[in-house]
């Protein structure tokens, strides 16, 4: 019977006829238990609604139609006048609308009325199709069906009714009602367990409404909470025409994933700090609980069908994808659409907890690509959402935090940088970065240029601010101008206005949360925007090109000072603080010395080696290009110079001494101390005033536009001063003799300084030994000089007993045995 | 006391003073002061301003000089030029009361000064007091006339009492010698003048004024050059051998440094210049430091005018090249090594006698050349010029020629005069002995 009617409603070719059959049979009950009845509650007759159908086809124009319907009803009431009775309470209870459309429209496609100009025409001698003497409807019937409910036929027909089932059927075959009895799963488990048993039978909206809150971590009677928190199916359930079994099955996976994610959440609740500084772990841990709020609402907004409600979680996303419930057609992809949304949920929240629990592991910057990868990649939509809110959260977290790192001189600046320990670890260090070598991470959403620039800038910033502070305090307005200083606080009182807090909204709006990109750029175009839109770059520029015109006229002041400065100083063989202290003295008798710079050459008393006495402490950032091995080579300048000066002005202390008008040999042998001290001094320092020429050429950026900013131009300066220290070191041989030209400078010094001591006292015999010691302390000099094959060719003629006239040749070094030639 | 000293200069006589005024004219451009004393520039660090002039309470400069002569002529004319006339310090002035000079008399101007010289030595004595660091005394005066010669000789001797430390260099106009001259009996005041320079001074930088006429009638197209043509020579001298102290050289950075004559009294340097040129002349040639040098030691290019008559023996004893201009510091390292093998020097020496280093320029003045050169060269080639002047006396004095103005001098006997002339005499055997092998251990 089933079948003949689903083939009266739906024919031969409709796919859902055996879903929906027993729904067929359920309706065919309730209509045929429910007929239509007139004002005195008595059912309408067949006759009666045959009439109304007329009536109704000619009110709807539909006379056209006359034939094919009355053919239909016809048949049906030769055939089975329930049949008959069915399809006019089903017709009548059809709205005016489907009528009318489903009849045009099943009419033609039966064949049975053709359509001319828009005119419907009854196709002569045509048929309704039938089987087993039953037609097809000509019309649909069926949207009057579905308004029936499942729970109806329940209360008519209750399950355990005994007295309305039937072993046998009328052909003497076991009954479908009894054959479902027999393979009723709770029958069989009930005898099984040899007692009634209790499950649920849920519709889909009860069963969803658990599930739902299940997961949301709510109890309910279908799933209870056990000692360990954990969820638990109280007790067997069906849902609707699911049996127990697929039910079970359904729930197991369900249950699983709604432990896992209510263990996970509890782990996360374990490590969430409050009272914490560090924003970062802030910032995660509002996403978190946002995160949480959306997931809460997203299973109340499923239920919403209205979608009227106004949630919280629209404040972040606009709206989420809705699943059809109430559909009870596709109810295992809802329930698997449900555990896809809470597993990723659970995955999310899992790596969460791995994040959160060593958050100083993890940068904003590798956050934000770990956040970009898994928007793109993430196996689940609802995953790679929330890796999206994530990977904007965390854009709009580092834009914030560099504006105000680049506004705010007290900006906490390790939330966004790393200190890489030591400069050299960074690739390509400005010159801000060595003496704070803080670096910013690069990722995939930021590359290395741009993160380098930016930690730069920051940095550049923070010594600009503290320069100024220091200037302002000392009010120097010649090293930094007022306006700048009025600059650097405006723009701190700017950072502070809901102007700037606008530009930095539009900064970010082009960021939608709502939409996943692919680009990953995102982050690198808001950073861009950003230098572009505050001041802060062209700031840090104007104060590079301050510290630029201050590096150079400090490169100036050290090579003066070193190369020059023991001149004023007074006549002592040794360096100590006095000495260093008449040199201060003398400073104030106008020598020319930068007084600003000159304060920033001090004595290290705690130094035992000589070579390292003068330490230079020039203030930040000045500070980056002299570093102690810097400054030891610059004091070394200074040691070995003022020996060659002292000793220079040990022999002038003789020129009117009266051994000397006695003993012409000794006016050789000063002439001869005298010239070689003078040729060595002067080789060192023409190697010095070479080295620095070219030093200058490359910092002549005036006379060569260059299309490189200040800030570049810095770090030209410094690999220039580098390499002037070490062609400084090379001019004075400090490095190919491994430190020995000094000590054997300071030998020839000793030698003439006893020399000219015993010739001012009249000790002829005694100046003549000392010269010869001189003699033999210059033959390992220059012996030493030999290593240095670059530069032995300007010490050549001063090889004792040459007698070549360019003394091109030795005689005498201190590998010749012969030794007669060291003498006059 | 180290570092770097203050000058002083002293200008006696007529010749002495005109000098000054080509000196100090040449300084205060240099220095950027204007006639007033006032600076015309932002200071540069690198112009010690303090090496020859001293500032005023009212911050002005006036210069270190002491200017001195026993007839007003020269120095009123200078005082009424405006270049001059707000510049130096008027009490720094001397001239002599009855202001009838010397005569061109060594001892008219030697016995005057004595009337007179605890004035000067005064006025000097004071000057130096009032500088915390004097270094040296630069002394101008020409050998040939009387108040430069006689008052001057005096004074080198006072000085060198006074100042038994200080460097006294003096730039001394030696008469010219080839041509017929106003001062008859300069012989007589040359050998003198020479026993005064060979005792006192610690160098005594030659200007042969016939060497000097030779040059600026050879470059500046004119057959009859002025003192001016001839002043503006010695200027640019004193000027460039003051270069490196005044400048801030670290090289050589006071006269102290300055190690001219290892063996005195040999101290008498001849100094060329190049390049020269008439100022007034488009200066079409390229100078480069090689190009300098090899003019520079050329022996026709020493200001001397017997420099031409080249002794196969002639040594350098000690010398100095100050280059100035762009020079890059590596191009004079490579001259150096050049031009060494050109350098003849003593047999016993074993080193070498020239010293070339780079002289800064003035920041405030743009220099002419791109490259020039100065060099003060004491060496033998000197001697003949003495030899030269010394034959000119012995004939004057064998005559007795023009004897009697001299001894008709009070305080003045011929002994001084026969003195003088063995001391010249002894200078001249010592230029012989120098080029000997044997002559550090002679008399052993």
């Amino acid at each position: 019977m089933l079948s003949t009617l689903s083939f009266l409603i739906h024919g031969e070719q409709n796919v859902q006829q055996c879903q929906t059959i027993s729904d067929l049979e359920c309706l065919y009950l309730i209509n045929k238990n429910q007929p239509l009845r007139d004002s005195n509650g008595n059912p309408l007759t067949a006759h009666e609604l045959t009439d109304d159908l007329n009536e109704r086809l000619v009110t709807l124009k539909l006379e056209a139609f006359r034939p094919v319907v009355s053919e239909v009803l016809d048949q049906l009431e030769e055939q089975d006048d329930a049949l008959h009775y069915f399809v006019l309470v089903a017709t009548s209870r059809l709205s005016d609308e489907d009528f009318e459309n489903s009849l045009k429209e099943v009419s033609l496609s039966q064949k049975l009325m053709v359509r001319i100009d828009g005119e419907y025409k009854y196709r002569l001698y045509s048929k309704p199709i039938v089987r087993n003497n039953i037609p097809q409807l000509a019309w649909d019937i069926s949207p009057a069906l579905r308004t029936r409910k499942v729970a109806e036929k329940d209360e008519i027909s209750p399950p355990n009714n005994t007295a309305n089932v039937y072993p046998v059927d009328d052909w003497g075959l076991i009954s479908r009602e009894f054959r479902s009895i027999l393979s009723c799963e709770e029958l069989i488990l009930s005898a099984r367990e040899g007692q009634s048993i209790e499950f649920f039978h849920l519709d889909n909206q009860g069963f969803y409404r658990n599930l739902l809150d299940m997961h949301r971590g709510i109890s309910s009677d279908l799933f209870q909470i056990d000692g360990d928190y954990h969820f638990y199916q109280s007790r067997p359930c069906r849902v609707q025409e699911w049996n127990l079994t697929t039910t079970r099955i359904i729930l197991q996976k369900h249950i699983f994933i709604a432990n896992q994610l209510a263990e996970a959440i509890q782990k996360l609740k374990n490590i969430f700090v409050t009272g914490t500084d560090n924003s970062i772990r802030l910032m995660m841990q509002k996403y978190l609980i946002d995160e949480q709020q959306i997931f809460f609402e997203y299973f109340e907004y499923i239920f919403d069908e209205s979608a009227s409600t106004s949630y919280n979680f629209q404040s972040i996303v606009e709206n989420l994808p809705k699943l059809n419930i109430h559909d009870a057609s596709c109810r295992f992809q809802i329930c698997d659409d449900i555990f896809e949304i809470v597993s990723a949920h659970y995955h999310v929240i899992r790596e969460m907890i791995q994040v959160v629990g060593n958050i100083n592991d993890y940068s904003p910057i590798r956050l934000n690509e770990m956040s970009f990868t898994g928007s793109q990649s993430a196996p689940q939509f609802y995953a790679k959402r929330m890796w999206r809110r994530l990977n904007v959260e965390l854009i709009r977290f580092i834009v914030n935090k560099l504006a105000e790192m680049l506004t705010t001189p007290d900006a906490e600046l390790m939330e966004l940088l790393t200190d890489a320990g030591d400069a050299k670890l960074i690739k390509d260090p400005s010159i801000w970065q060595r003496l704070n070598p803080l670096q910013m991470e690069s990722s995939l959403c930021i590359d290395e240029d741009l993160a380098n620039r930016v930690a730069d800038l920051i940095i550049g910033y923070q010594f600009f601010v503290n320069d100024k502070k220091s200037k302002s305090q000392k009010l120097d307005e010649k090293t930094f101008a007022k306006s700048d200083i009025q600059d650097a606080e405006e723009l701190e009182l700017f950072a502070k206005t809901p102007e700037f807090e606008i530009i930095i909204q539009k900064i970010l709006d082009r960021v939608d949360v709502n939409s996943v990109t692919e680009e990953s750029e995102e982050l690198t175009i808001c950073i861009n925007k950003l230098l572009e839109q505050i001041p802060t770059t062209t700031l840090v520029e104007k104060y590079s090109q301050i510290v630029l015109e201050k590096s150079i006229k400090f490169f100036e002041f050290l090579k003066l000072f070193f190369t020059s400065a023991y001149i004023h100083m007074r006549h002592s063989t040794f360096l100590n603080r006095y000495v260093l202290d008449t040199l201060e003295r003398e400073k104030m008798l106008k020598q020319g010395y930068d007084p600003v710079f000159l304060r920033t050459i001090g004595y290290n008393e705690r130094s035992t080696n000589e070579d390292s006495l003068l330490v230079v402490t020039p203030p930040e950032p000045l500070n980056v290009f002299v570093s102690k091995s810097v400054t030891d080579i610059y004091s070394q300048v200074f040691t070995v110079l003022r020996m060659l000066h002292t000793a220079l002005n040990e022999v002038l202390e003789t020129r009117n001494s009266e051994t000397l008008t006695r003993e012409p040999r000794l006016r050789y042998a000063f002439f001869h101390m005298n010239t070689t001290i003078f040729a060595i001094r002067k080789n060192m320092l023409t190697l010095i005033e070479q080295s620095y020429e070219a030093f200058m050429k490359t910092l002549d950026f005036k006379s060569k536009p260059d299309q490189r900013s200040s800030h570049e131009l810095l770090n030209v300066c410094y690999r220039a001063h580098r390499k002037f220290i070490r062609d400084v070191a090379g001019a004075l041989m400090l490095k190919s003799n491994a430190g020995t030209t000094g000590r054997i400078i300071r030998l020839m010094v000793g030698s003439v300084s006893q020399a000219s001591n015993a010739c001012v006292n009249g000790d002829a015999v005694g100046a003549e030994k000392f010269y010869q010691q001189f003699q033999n302390n210059l033959l390992i000099f220059l012996d030493q000089c030999r290593l240095d094959h670059i530069r032995y060719p300007l010490y050549r003629s001063l090889e004792i007993g040459s007698e070549e006239t360019d003394g091109r040749r030795s005689l005498n070094s201190s590998y010749s045995d012969d030794l007669s030639c060291r003498s006059y | 006391m180290s570092g770097t000293g203050a000058l002083m200069t002293v200008h006696v006589g007529q010749c002495g003073n005109q000098l000054a005024q080509a000196f100090w004219k040449s300084m205060v451009d240099e220095h950027g002061i204007n006639e007033r004393g006032q600076t015309t520039h932002e200071d540069d660090m690198n112009d010690k301003k303090d090496l020859l002039f001293y500032q005023a309470d009212d911050d002005h400069y006036v210069p270190r000089a002491v200017l001195v002569d026993l007839e007003p002529r020269v120095i009123n004319g200078m005082m009424q030029s405006p270049n001059f006339s707000n510049l130096f310090n008027t009490d720094n002035i001397f001239m002599s009361d009855h202001g009838g000079g010397a005569g061109n008399n060594w001892a008219s101007g030697y016995c005057q000064g004595q009337e007179v010289q605890e004035k000067i030595m005064d006025i000097i004595i004071r000057e130096a007091e009032n500088t915390n660091n004097l270094d040296g005394i630069l002394f101008t005066h020409s050998v040939s006339g009387g108040t430069g010669s006689g008052t001057g000789s005096l004074l080198l001797e006072r000085l060198r009492e006074a100042f038994p430390k200080k460097v006294i260099q003096t730039y001394s106009v030696f008469a010219n010698s080839d041509t017929s001259t106003d001062v008859v009996v300069h012989p007589y005041n040359w050998v003198l003048s020479m026993q005064r320079l060979i005792e006192n001074p610690d160098h005594v930088v030659v200007l042969d004024n016939a060497a000097l006429h030779r040059l600026a009638a050879g470059k500046f197209k004119t057959d009859t050059p002025t003192f001016d043509h001839i002043n503006s020579l010695v200027a640019r001298i004193m000027s460039t051998s003051t270069a490196p102290y005044r400048f801030n050289s670290a090289m050589c950075p006071s006269i102290r440094y300055l190690d001219l004559a290892p063996f005195p009294p040999m101290h008498f340097i001849q100094s060329a210049i190049s390049p020269v040129v008439d100022p007034n002349e488009n200066f079409t040639r390229k100078t480069s430091v090689a190009d300098v040098t090899r003019f520079l030691l050329k022996p026709t290019s020493m200001m001397v005018s017997t420099a031409s008559r080249v002794r196969p023996n002639d040594c350098m004893l000690s010398a100095y090249m100050f280059l100035q201009g762009q020079i890059e510091a590596h191009t004079i390292m490579t001259a150096e090594q050049n031009v060494d093998f050109a350098i003849r020097r003593p047999p016993f020496y074993m080193l070498k006698p020239l010293r070339m280093m780079h002289a800064p320029l003035s920041p405030y003045v743009r220099p002419q050349y791109k490259v020039s050169g100065l060099l003060l060269n004491n060496s033998t080639s000197v001697a003949p010029l003495f030899e030269s002047l010394l034959s000119k006396y012995d004939k004057l004095r064998s005559k007795r020629a023009f004897i009697d103005k001299f001894e008709k001098i009070d305080n003045f006997s011929l002994d001084m005069m026969d003195d003088a002339m063995h001391i010249v005499q002894d200078l001249l055997d010592e230029y012989k002995a120098v080029v000997q092998k044997d002559y550090l251990t002679r008399g052993l």
